[in-house]
């Protein structure tokens, strides 16, 4: 009984001493993967920062053009009013 | 001091013990940390609420000591089912659960530290997690300890069943911490390597394990750390991994049986109904087992009288199916699960303990055995008396059809090969049920060559 108490309170403290000692085996190969996925979410995540902020610029310089040529349409209707 | 029931010895955060009828889970001195987040972090209010989490209440300890915390008493499940038993949404739904558990959990800073089937049940018509003690506080920059049980028990099983064969869940059985990945991707087919998801989940997951076996996990961490960003991702992935996994039921041999056999004329099928109806309503029945139910009908029936009907067939179209039809109709008595009734799920784990066999699930209250001992007796050999024994281990009440050889299903079974089966008649099944059961009623079908009988198991107390 003694030992049994004292076992269980072994693996629980061991447990408990460091996090990714869970009681599980996580496995090295699948923490190693996680990383390579965690590497692969950054990059695209930069990936589609980038083209985001590219879409923005060029959708914004189009934008401003047709902005333009809605005040120049609205100038003329007005003529023609 | 409280003896862990089989299934819950594997944690040492705490474990499930059975008194005087009741299931309590005993919580661990050494879990106490993590569960007072849990519990204060409203994590565990929020899961209840949406019927994610199986609830509890916090039962005073009788005999407190330094290893127990708390002991607490959860809502009791009606039937215990395991993965192997599920069809391809029953497990895909327990899976994209497992996912939003986890979601949930990190954004109050928890994190699952398994992912094991095992830990969902389907409770009134819904999955649901049942293990209380599976969070554990978040430390930023850990990757998920359970990435693998999750790939091992959901996405490898639900991949093979989507892409290899439909009956592949069955490795489960084999394979109680779920089905290696290394398998799997031998398993899948070849253009599975250059998909995204399964790609990486399973084929470079597999690859991984291979070429980093032996090493260690905190040599890995002490070069990078994983971010939430990057494990709310990996979360995602998984998540649109899983919904990308389809399977349409497509024609077998059970799934139109009623409308294809001509044995039942349309006044026929509705005195059976009439004559089900009236066996059931008899009795106060808490659970009925429907032993090949196909996709149901007669489990609907039965679900009237009863608190909860599992609808057991060999079919995986058919519980498809009939959990769809459950599932789209809010249907919350009826649980559809596989079962091959010649070869029923055996007790698996360790001390073949751990998941209980069919047998060790029952008795049931009611046991339903509509069109299905012509199968048993004549499809397998299974003499007529093991049968009678066999169902009165399982049920304390029985409705059973016995089907005559003059009946067009049992001529197209004995079709193509000799009838060995002179003891298959009516007769004789009588007299050999009656050792084992008390005959409380009988109705011929009109206009079929069937009888339904109502027994009740003589051996138990009623």
């Amino acid at each position: 009984m003694k030992l049994k108490c004292l076992f269980v309170t072994v693996v629980c403290l061991t447990g408990f001493a460091a996090p990714a000692f869970a009681y599980l085996d996580p496995g090295a190969g699948s923490f190693v993967l996680q990383m390579l996925i965690a590497g692969i979410m950054g990059t695209l995540f930069t990936v589609k920062m980038y083209w985001s902020r590219l879409k923005t610029f060029f959708a914004s310089m189009l934008g401003k053009t047709m902005d333009h040529s809605l005040e120049n349409k609205t100038e003329a209707d007005r003529k023609d009013e | 001091m409280n003896t862990a029931i089989a299934g819950s010895f594997r944690d040492p955060s705490g474990f499930l013990f059975e008194k005087n009828g009741i299931l309590y889970r005993q919580i661990n001195s050494c879990y106490r940390p993590n569960y007072e987040v849990f519990m204060n972090s409203g994590l565990y209010r929020a899961l209840v609420r949406q019927a994610w989490l199986i609830p509890h209440e916090e039962i005073e300890v009788a005999e407190p000591d330094n290893l127990v915390y708390k002991v607490i008493q959860p809502e009791r499940i009606d039937m215990i089912s395991y993965p192997y038993e599920w069809s391809f949404s029953q497990l895909k739904d327990a899976a994209l659960l497992t996912l939003d558990i986890q979601r949930m959990a990190l954004q109050k800073n928890l994190s699952l530290k398994d992912a094991s089937a095992y830990n969902v049940q389907f409770h009134k018509g819904r999955p649901i997690f049942i293990d209380t003690l599976s969070f554990e506080r978040y430390q930023e920059g850990e990757p998920w300890v359970a990435y693998r049980q999750f790939c091992q028990h959901f996405l490898a099983p639900l991949a093979l069943m989507a892409k290899t064969d439909i009956s592949l869940n069955q490795l489960l059985v084999n394979n109680i911490d779920g089905i290696p990945l290394s398998l799997a991707g031998r398993l899948l087919p070849f253009k599975t390597r250059f998909s995204i998801s399964l790609g990486l989940h399973i084929h470079l997951h597999a690859r991984s394990q291979i070429r980093n076996a032996g090493r260690s996990v905190t040599e890995q961490f002490s070069k990078k750390t994983f971010s939430k960003k990057a494990f709310i991702a990996l979360i995602d992935s998984l998540r649109t991994s899983i919904n990308s996994l389809k399977w349409v039921p497509e024609n077998t041999e059970w799934i139109d049986y009623y409308d294809a056999n001509n044995n039942y004329q349309d006044n026929a099928m509705a005195s059976k109904d009439r004559i089900v109806d009236a066996f059931m309503q008899r009795f106060a029945i808490h659970i009925a087992w429907d032993l090949g139910a196909n996709t149901g009908r007669f489990s609907r029936i039965a679900a009237k009288y009863c608190k909860m009907v599992c609808a057991w067939d060999i079919d995986t179209a058919c519980v498809e199916l009939n959990y769809l039809a459950c599932r789209q109709k809010g249907e919350e008595k009826v649980l559809p699960l596989l079962l091959n009734l010649a070869t029923p799920s055996p007790a698996i784990g360790w001390g073949n303990s751990e998941r209980m066999s069919l047998q060790d699930r029952g008795p049931a209250d009611m046991v339903l055995a509509l069109g299905l001992i012509h199968h048993l007796s004549i499809s397998h050999n299974l003499p007529l008396e093991i049968i009678a024994r066999f169902l009165a281990k399982i049920s304390n009440k029985l409705i059973i059809e016995f089907v005559q050889k003059e009946d067009s299903q049992v001529k197209k079974l004995l079709q193509n090969r000799k009838d060995i089966f002179p003891g298959y008649e009516q007769d004789n099944f009588e007299r050999i049920f009656r050792c084992h059961f008390d005959l409380i009623d009988q109705q011929p079908i009109p206009d079929s060559r069937r009888t339904v009988y109502l027994f009740s198991t003589r051996h138990k107390a009623n």
